[in-house]
């Protein structure tokens, strides 16, 4: 991957970290707060789905 | 040794033999323009795949494809194996002729390239980070890694993914899908192309501009993007934004009419320029979470007899309802 591409990624994932932990406390705070849990879940759908498109350009440029 | 010796005589002849015959598979030289035309159906599949440099496809009044590269590089439009060679092509890819062990890559690895396709043509495009350009074709599926990506007068279908290349649709009546994790996605001037089309904008870090926007059903994501909307809402329109953080500015006309359900996260709250009527019974008020400060609060509120469904989902972040 390209440099200025890698630190695009490391932000994002950076995001996505201080996301997950944010929603994270906030459910685990409020344990029988159903939304709470919906924002954690959407927190960590995103990371799956940006390693995913990580993983296919990972992919796509070894075959470069 | 001497078998070693033997081995490697047949090796370098045949080496030598190869890089001495000057036929198509040469690479021809940088600068040089090459052109491949061919006769296509109107709703021609097409796919190119491009490292870097610049992919630019328009759709034209001719049922040809054309590709031109300037770059030298020994282009082809291919068929499918088994595909008829004297029917017009229902099927093509743009690929380089490798001088090297494999006949064909897939992946032209740089260039300039640029086509023109029937206007009914679906693309499958992907780029390392190669910019790519689209105007006039019915369907265009693109998958980038840094290039930036700009659509304009699709007719049926677009979908753009992107990790960190800006992506910008305009003046398109089509099913819309953008999706972006660093780059910012602006759409603007779109409609859709069917009953049912939905315009879908999506991202991680990136901002996300909506304007103009005819579709009856939109769906905007993102971790800590910034979202701006800025349209009219359609009659029984139904527009869902969800964020972790960011912030989300809704411009709508005056005369809007629009029910409100928001959950609402720790720090996120909304101020509205329309005097919002609740819903929200008084029991559902007191709810205990809410009173502790803790939680999700939930706003259910109408504006004019609600003709349209804003569904938010805002975890922090401010949220925004102004009058145009």
């Amino acid at each position: 991957m390209r440099p200025s591409l890698q630190v695009e990624y490391e932000h994002n994932v950076a995001l996505l970290d201080q996301a997950i932990e944010m929603t994270r406390d906030a459910a685990r705070k409020n344990p029988k707060d159903p939304q709470a849990a919906q924002f954690m879940l959407a927190a960590y759908q995103s990371k799956v789905d940006l390693l995913n498109q990580v993983a296919d350009a990972r992919r796509f440029n070894s075959k470069d | 040794m001497r078998y070693r010796i033997l081995l490697i005589i047949p090796v370098l002849l045949v080496s030598w033999t190869a890089a001495a015959r000057p036929g198509k598979r040469t690479r021809e030289p940088r600068n040089q323009q090459v052109e491949r035309t061919t006769a296509a159906a109107p709703d021609v599949a097409l796919s190119v795949c491009l490292g870097s440099g610049s992919l630019s496809v328009r759709g034209w009044d001719q049922n040809q494809v054309r590709v031109r590269s300037s770059d030298g590089l020994p282009i082809e439009l291919s068929r499918p194996a088994g595909a008829s060679n004297s029917a017009p092509a229902r099927e093509l890819a743009v690929v380089i002729v490798n001088m090297l062990s494999k006949p064909r890559s897939s992946c032209l690895p740089f260039g300039d390239i640029e086509l023109d396709v029937p206007r009914g043509a679906n693309l499958q495009l992907q780029t390392r980070d190669a910019d790519v350009s689209v105007s006039g074709v019915a369907g265009v599926k693109v998958v980038t890694q840094g290039g930036t990506v700009s659509i304009q007068r699709v007719t049926r279908v677009v979908d753009a993914t992107s990790i960190g290349g800006d992506i910008s649709v305009q003046d398109s009546r089509a099913a819309i899908k953008l999706h972006s994790v660093g780059g910012s996605i602006d759409a603007r001037g779109v409609a859709p192309g069917a009953a049912g089309d939905i315009c879908e904008a999506g991202s991680v870090g990136g901002d996300i501009s909506l304007a103009q926007i005819s579709h009856g059903q939109v769906i905007v994501g993102t971790v800590s993007g910034d979202v701006s909307f800025s349209s009219s809402l359609a009659r029984g329109g139904r527009y869902s934004f969800q964020a972790i953080s960011g912030d989300l500015s809704l411009s709508l006309p005056a005369d809007s009419s629009f029910r409100l359900n928001a959950n609402l996260g720790q720090g996120s709250q909304v101020d509205s320029d329309f005097l919002l009527r609740s819903l929200l019974s008084a029991a559902d008020k007191s709810d205990p979470l809410k009173k502790r400060g803790l939680g999700v609060q939930r706003i259910e509120a109408i504006y004019g007899t609600g003709e349209a469904l804003i569904n938010l989902s805002y975890f922090g972040g401010s949220v925004e309802l102004r009058k145009k």
